[in-house]
């Protein structure tokens, strides 16, 4: 599962997939790379990422 | 070859230069020595079989099918430090060992053609290392994945090898269609239990002669490997943010990389639970090819901070093809 991510001035940047304990990958949109190419192949098995948290 | 000495021209070589003291800088191949291992520092890695593609010593990749293989940089003999191992096992059906060059450091060679040197080994039983040359098919940089290549193939061949380590050499021809990368990729059949293949010196120089390696400084060449891959952190409080924050506040920082990457990090890993006060553990948040953010955030008024103090706590930044 992807969540959205967003910069410090409130636009989304890239996605952030939980791999295991506090390990995170960050993939800077638009996707490219091993990752992002990943990223767009579960895009397009018709999923979607979770929702950004707001930036506080 | 004919050397032209001019009183006003100079001296005009009509084909290549070769000496022991070289010229350097030749080699498209990145970490042709194998001496830059920044993921595994020496340490053996796994490869999984029939998985995607796995990123090794810096700027190569392995794979293998049938069953899991190891890898690992080892010590080499003589006047080479090092090279780098693969260990086989039962039901192993094939091993490959690869690397992709970018557009920017091989379009020159399209037309050309190009000497591809080696040195390779296999302990028992297999003598026969096969290497194939690519390019992007269509895209400058993108080669696809293992499942997926998209690649067009430029050249094959085979090494006919032994257990003593011995330099190889062969001749490509590259297009003149071959302007959007190249990838060179060396590849063994059946490496069962108890074999090793060990490959090492590779280079892929511009010209019909295989001249001298191409060794270059180790600093140099670590940054050249930068570009593609980069541990940020690690110990000695290299990423260390602290402030005293109100709830809810970000603690953010921008971190610059040592080495501006080939494209924007895809991805960027945050990798260990690091040292934490009044904070979950950072995020990263965003990432360009010249650095990225990080951020915290308080989870009440007081002092917050976030630390990489150890080994095992850093992130890492790949740009790898």
């Amino acid at each position: 599962m992807y969540k959205q991510v967003k910069n410090p001035i409130g636009n989304i940047s890239g996605v952030q997939k939980l791999t295991n304990n506090d390990d995170y990958i960050f993939i800077p949109l638009p996707a490219q790379g091993q990752a992002g190419e990943e990223y767009l192949a579960w895009l397009a098995e018709g999923n979607t990422p979770l929702p950004a948290e707001e930036n506080v | 070859m004919s050397v032209s000495i001019n009183g006003t021209t100079g001296i005009t070589l009509a084909g290549q230069f070769d000496s022991a003291s070289t010229f350097g800088f030749k080699n498209r191949i990145l970490n042709g020595s194998m001496i830059v291992d920044q993921r595994n520092a020496a340490a053996s890695q796994t490869f999984t079989a029939a998985g995607a593609l796995a990123y090794s010593v810096d700027r190569w990749y392995g794979y293998c099918t049938g069953a899991n293989v190891t890898g690992q940089q080892v010590a080499g003999s003589g006047a080479v430090q090092n090279r780098y191992r693969f260990t086989g096992a039962a039901s192993v059906t094939a091993v490959g060992f690869g690397q992709r060059i970018e557009q920017k450091n091989s379009y020159d060679l399209a037309g050309s053609t190009c000497t591809l040197s080696a040195d390779l080994a296999i302990s028992a039983t297999l003598t026969t290392v096969t290497w194939t040359a690519y390019y992007a098919t269509t895209t400058a940089d993108t080669f696809g994945s293992l499942a997926s290549p998209t690649v067009t193939s430029i050249a094959t061949g085979t090494f006919t090898v032994s257990a003593t380590v011995t330099n190889f050499t062969t001749n490509i021809s590259i297009p003149a269609a071959a302007t959007t990368g190249i990838q060179i990729l060396f590849t063994v059949g059946a490496l069962t239990a108890g074999l090793t293949w060990t490959i090492g010196n590779v280079q892929l120089e511009k010209g019909s002669t295989a001249t001298s390696f191409d060794y270059r400084p180790y600093g140099t060449e670590l940054a050249l490997c930068q570009r593609y891959y980069e541990i940020i952190g690690g110990g000695g409080q290299s990423i260390y943010v602290r402030a005293y924050s109100a709830a809810s506040a970000p603690l953010t920082q921008y971190i610059p990389f040592q080495v501006a990457k080939r494209i924007a990090p895809s991805p960027l890993t945050k990798v260990g639970t690091w040292a934490v006060s009044n904070s979950a553990q950072p995020t990263v948040q965003t990432g360009s090819t010249q650095g990225f953010n990080i951020q915290g955030v308080a989870t009440a008024l007081a002092d917050t901070y976030y630390l990489a103090n150890t080994s095992s706590e850093y992130v890492t930044a790949s740009s790898e093809l």
